[in-house]
């Protein structure tokens, strides 16, 4: 094989792989990105069988502006308050200006010293201007905005648009019909005198 | 840095709180404000003490009885503005979740001076054996 069609041919693929590899990683930082739901906090929504059978669920976030319109109820990804490097995915149950009225149940499931630090939060939370109330669907499996408060809106990455995986329920959103326990009294977030421009 | 017209280049190896410490200048995504960014000082990274004064603007720590001491939970950092009376930072809205910071600044770009490194300003400490 002649030299020259060798190195023509590597250099014409090593363009399009860099090529192509630098539009995944555009599309999946700013576009689209495609992830599994590994651990129990979001059952029965997404990934039920995660601990009988291992099988997860892949959902597909939309990462370009994850919170323009968003609602309670919408699924959202965000890096763990506590643990950076970590993907947590969780339910937005409160907008900001909201009054969450915690609910007890999930306090029954947590070990004594989580418990104390849940009761000071007085059993409500008016979430401030800019930040979001986010919870597991499962109650006694989750680390959310009960353990670690109301996220800021701009910490969330992306927002979930449908299931990719398992093939039979592709693009479903079967998180659509959840209706969570926790009760949350509307309100309207006021921006505060200081970060007004 | 000037309060406008310069630039800074950011490195965004270090986002999400990998290998800064304390004295970084770091860029970061507002946490009050969406879609706005801004670069100010780590003073604490998760797990040290911080002590924030009383009063805005009243100086060193414990003045006026406000003064108090708290400790940056996990995966947070500590950050404030060099400029202490008219920074908006941790002593107002509290710990910043390392998920918010999206880099590290190296370097100011401005038109004036063309490119300054921006270092941390803390040295290695020296410790003289020979003094007692």
């Amino acid at each position: 094989m002649s030299p020259i069609l060798t190195g023509r041919v590597l250099y014409q693929c090593a363009k399009a792989s860099i090529f192509t590899i630098s539009v995944a990683i555009f599309a999946n930082d700013n576009l689209f990105e495609i992830v599994s739901i590994s651990g129990k906090s979001m059952t029965p929504a997404l990934s039920p069988d995660h601990n009988t059978s291992g099988t997860r669920d892949w959902i597909v976030l939309r990462k370009m502006q994850p919170t323009n319109n968003i609602k309670r109820g919408d699924i959202v990804s965000y890096p763990s308050p506590h643990n950076p490097d970590k993907i947590a995915v969780k339910r937005v149950i409160g907008l900001d200006g909201d009054t969450v009225l915690l609910d007890q149940r999930r306090r029954s499931a947590m070990p004594p010293e989580k418990q104390r630090g849940w009761d000071t939060w007085g059993g409500k939370c008016v979430v401030p201007y800019g930040h979001l109330w986010v919870e597991g669907d499962h109650w006694s499996g989750s680390l959310d905005s009960n353990h670690y408060g109301p996220i800021p809106k701009s910490l969330i990455d992306g927002r979930a648009l449908g299931l990719v995986w398992p093939w039979s329920r592709f693009g479903q959103t079967p998180w659509t019909q959840y209706r969570s326990k926790t009760r949350v009294i509307e309100g309207i977030a006021v921006c505060p005198k200081e970060w007004e421009l | 840095m000037a309060s406008y017209g310069e630039s800074v280049v950011v490195s965004k190896w270090f986002r999400r709180g990998r290998g800064l410490r304390v004295g970084d200048l770091v860029s970061f995504k507002h946490p009050i404000n969406m879609g706005e960014n801004a670069v100010k000082r780590i003073l604490g990274m998760p797990g040290d003490f911080v002590a924030v004064g009383g009063a805005r603007g009243a100086g060193q720590g414990g003045e006026g009885g406000g003064g108090r001491m708290l400790q940056v939970p996990a995966g947070h950092c500590w950050i404030v503005g060099d400029n202490l009376t008219w920074s908006r930072d941790s002593r107002i809205y509290g710990a910043l979740p390392l998920g918010l910071v999206t880099g590290k600044v190296l370097g100011v770009v401005s038109w004036k001076d063309g490119w300054r490194r921006l270092d941390s300003g803390l040295q290695e400490a020296v410790v003289d054996d020979e003094v007692d």
